[in-house]
């Protein structure tokens, strides 16, 4: 079995703040990392190749900085990571990255099982996964909540709304993963220097069939015009002192704001 | 002239997207996925509802497949689509067979000179992004609630009669049990890592149980420590809540958390750091010891009611 996990290269979100001063999102200064559910793909991957003696392949849309995703990926069990980057790479949308996803699962495939995270911690589209199986006309299901490999075919259990299914799901098929799926495993800073980087394959958008200029943001289907802060802080009362003083100001401010039952 | 698409099922209260529709389209049509044949009840607020049922509607791809010939008969350009896990499938499938632009989980859209923008959360809630819609197809989806009950005209279910789409076959198909489901409780009590051994979770209990509220959490207290199941979680990976109160105990306020909560009524949060982050999207912001608040909080509580 040839399994091919996509894996996003994303700044840390837990880092991401706004300058009170000059309101602007500093988003170079966060650092940067594999995106938290793409893991419990790789995982699961990991796992199946653990079990059924699987090739593993790491592929990600991304800025050549993500060669230290791939390196983490690849010591997570993975056997080898293609990247695909090019002058797009800071501003990609999910469908040129779907777009690309496609292009490199079909020039370095085929592939039985492609697997991915739900969403990417940054974007939260939620599309790349979907748009992928739509472009290689293969069967796909989001959710994962678990996977078994059954010869030609993999059992899915996963969860939408309120209900839990299980498929049989024909390959090739693309699934992405929920969080809940498995435990990824810890790798450490050792293991991540120890990989090769000639384990890792650095590709331009033509080498995989495609043209740079289909990715530029004029030609994507979305591009980010703006962008601000989310919030804007409540207008809050602060209580602090003595405890039996705060807990009887706290109960006359629940009582005023009408929320005690 | 702009044709917008809204598209439902029977138990959605799909309001929001007929707004969301309304602000950027001239016309709007509503198309309800029902299960079965029979009946659908009219969307309100639209220029006409159409209601599809069949086998084929079971998966993903025959929805979108379903969609795609719904869009092109109407002359939809606009396609507005439920945040449900269900749709997000759907919508993924349907934004490749229209080659369309899709921005998903909008807070409101609008129209400019260039096209049109839609403004959306990313970055895990922290910024609010304005992305340009640069194809003929627009895809939009929102959030929405169940509906409590639909009154109205009804329409016939058209049967959809698509083939059914190969290589997915549904073995088995069990209702989760949602009880202790936090998106509709009316005050919630949510502790975080500051409360320091699970033994003490059952005086958080207390608390809930005073103010008559469901028990909720962050993260680190499912994933890392165990002592609650993922129902509990709120925020990003977790629920999304909304209650006339929303109590953080011992909760730092990272922004995953505040996404899930921050649209509650009225927002306590106990911390005994005064930069703690869950202040800044607080109403009341106590700052001590949650070992000394929460069991006299306790017992006051019991104090008023006796
Ligand atoms: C992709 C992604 C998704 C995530 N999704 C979620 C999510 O859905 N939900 C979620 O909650 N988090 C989520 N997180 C994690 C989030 O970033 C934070 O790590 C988490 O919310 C922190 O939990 P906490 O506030 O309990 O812990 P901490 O950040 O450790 O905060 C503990 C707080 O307790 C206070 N404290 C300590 N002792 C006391 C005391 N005696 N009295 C009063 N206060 C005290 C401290 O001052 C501190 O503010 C996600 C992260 C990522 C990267």
């Amino acid at each position: 079995m040839r399994i091919l996990v996509c894996v996003k290269h994303v700044p840390d979100t837990t880092e991401i703040r706004f300058d009170p001063v000059t309101k602007e999102l500093r988003l170079r200064q966060a650092p940067t990392k594999i995106n938290n559910y793409d893991e419990h793909a790789l995982e699961a991957a990991v796992r199946l190749r653990e079990q059924l003696g699987a090739e593993v392949v790491i592929a990600c849309i991304g800025p050549e900085e993500a060669g230290k995703t791939m390196k983490t990926a690849v010591a997570a069990g993975a056997d080898r990571a293609v990247l695909v980057t090019g002058p797009w790479a800071g501003e990609i949308d999910p469908a040129g990255t779907a777009a690309l996803l496609a292009g490199l699962a079909r020039t370095q495939g085929p592939f039985d099982l492609i697997l991915s995270g739900d969403v990417s911690e940054d974007g939260y589209h939620s599309l790349v996964p979907g748009i992928l199986a739509a472009a290689l006309d293969s069967p796909f299901l989001r959710g994962v909540t678990g996977l078994t490999a059954d010869g030609a075919s993999v059992l899915v259990d996963r969860q939408t709304d309120g209900v839990e299914e299980t498929y049989r799901v024909r390959l090739p098929a693309v699934l992405s993963v929920s969080s809940s799926l498995n435990e990824p495993r810890t790798v450490t800073t050792l293991q991540v220097m120890k990989v090769s980087m000639s384990k890792v394959a650095t590709l331009n958008a033509s080498d995989v069939g495609l043209d740079d200029a289909l990715f530029q943001p004029q030609a994507a289907a979305t591009r980010i015009v703006g962008i601000r802060p989310a919030a804007q802080p409540r207008r809050q009362e602060v209580l602090t002192g003595e405890p039996d003083d705060v807990v009887q100001k706290l109960i006359s401010n629940l009582e005023n704001a009408g929320v005690l039952s | 002239m702009s044709r917008a698409l809204v598209v439902t099922q029977p138990d959605l209260d799909a309001s929001r997207l007929v707004g969301l529709a309304r602000s950027i389209a001239e016309e709007v049509h509503a198309i309800v996925v029902a299960d079965a044949a029979g009946t659908a009840i009219e969307e309100p607020n639209t220029d006409g509802t159409t209601a599809i049922g069949g086998p084929a509607l079971e998966t993903a791809e025959g929805v979108a497949d379903a969609l795609a010939a719904a869009a092109a008969e109407q002359g939809a350009d606009i396609i507005v689509l439920p945040a449900t896990h269900r749709f997000r499938e759907i919508t993924a499938l349907l934004t490749a067979r229209l080659d369309g632009a899709c921005a998903p989980e909008t807070i409101s859209a609008s129209r400019s000179s260039e096209g049109i923008t839609a403004d959306r959360l990313a970055y895990g809630g922290v910024a609010i992004v304005t992305v340009l819609l640069q194809r003929a197809h627009v895809l939009l989806t929102a959030a929405v609630d169940i509906r409590a009950t639909a009154s109205g005209s009804e329409v016939a279910v058209k049967p959809c009669l698509l083939p059914m789409p190969a290589g997915k076959e549904l073995m088995s198909r069990v209702a989760l049990d949602q009880t202790g489901d936090l998106s509709s409780a009316e005050r919630i009590v949510s502790f975080g890592r500051g409360v320091r051994s699970r033994e003490d979770v059952a005086m958080i209990g207390r608390l809930s149980e005073a103010l008559g509220a469901d028990l909720g959490c962050s993260r680190p207290i499912v994933e890392d420590l165990r002592w609650l199941e993922l129902p509990h979680q709120v925020g990003l990976t977790g629920t999304t809540v909304k209650p006339a109160l929303y109590f953080a105990v011992g909760i730092s306020g990272q922004i995953q958390h505040l996404v899930g909560m921050r649209d509650s009524k009225y927002i306590v949060a106990i911390n005994n750091n005064p930069n703690a982050p869950i202040f800044e999207a607080s109403d009341l912001a106590v700052v001590g010891d949650l070992y000394e608040i929460v069991p006299r909080l306790v017992e006051a509580l019991a104090a008023r009611t006796a």
